[in-house]
């Protein structure tokens, strides 16, 4: 027997009873509460987010040592090294954009990268020159959906409260 | 204890809409930030062509890349709708639940 509350005494049973209540509503609440929060957007991966920085530096390495070059002295062969060095790294982007569920953006957005990189290093290969003029354009466009793609991880990210 | 479901469910439609209002205005902040990226590369482009910097077949496909470009950034708007539209029922159902331990 146990004591209850104004003196009363409870059952050993009926309190056991009582308390297995509370446990068990408790979990339901909790259940529910799993059960009912949406999960419908991509969660923050902080690999993906370094990954855009590492492609970013690799870019413009990339960028930094073609215009070392005289412009008339850009034959495709002295870069194409380079051309997989930035490749690599664009290639584990969209790998890791891919692990993630609800991330089509990102994935889409690493995959225009790779298209982008192949047709730049193409146009380089056929013409064996890279005009500055171009280099500035190109650089500038990978440049933007590198900057798209941090913007759309930091947006992934939850606030501590679950907002 | 008795729980007023409709009083509730008002609080979940306010609960909800303050998320909405919170991070409405992050689509529209992406959306320029994409519009202003385009607006330089588009500037840079006309330039190099009326300078001759740029030929008819470098402009061509220049612009076909940024359609392309363009086509996916905006995809990021979806990311942002779908966080938003999930923050907003994750705090209506916070709201619920916090009703339901109450009454229980």
């Amino acid at each position: 027997m146990w004591p209850g509350p104004a003196g009363a005494v409870m059952p050993r049973t009926d309190r056991m009873r009582a308390v297995h209540g509370c446990v068990c509503t408790l979990l339901l609440l909790a259940f529910l509460g799993g059960c009912a929060a949406a999960d419908f957007a991509p969660g923050y991966d902080p690999q993906t987010a370094t990954q855009v920085a590492a492609t970013y530096k690799a870019v413009t390495r990339f960028y930094m040592r073609l215009r070392e070059t005289a412009e008339g002295e850009r034959a495709y062969a002295g870069f194409a090294p380079g051309y997989d060095e930035v490749a690599v790294e664009m290639k584990t982007l969209a790998w890791s954009a891919r692990r993630q569920a609800h991330n089509r953006a990102s994935r889409d957005m690493a995959r225009r990268l790779q298209a982008d990189w192949r047709e730049i290093e193409a146009r380089h290969r056929k013409r064996d020159s890279y005009a500055d003029a171009l280099a500035d354009i190109d650089e500038q466009r990978l440049d933007n959906l590198l900057d798209d793609m941090a913007s759309v991880e930091s947006h992934k990210r939850k606030l501590p409260d679950g907002d | 204890m008795e729980m007023d479901f409709e009083q509730v469910f008002r609080d979940m439609l306010a609960a909800a809409r303050d998320r909405l209002d919170a991070r409405g205005p992050q689509a529209r902040n992406y959306l320029r930030e994409v519009m202003e990226q385009q607006k330089d590369v588009l500037a840079r482009l006309a330039r190099d062509r009326v300078s001759g910097a740029l030929s008819d077949e470098d402009l061509r496909m220049e612009l076909e890349a940024v359609r392309a470009d363009v086509t996916v950034a905006l995809e990021g708007l979806e990311v942002i709708a779908r966080e938003t539209a999930e923050s907003a029922w994750n705090a209506a159902v916070k709201v619920l639940l916090e009703a339901l331990t109450a009454a229980i």
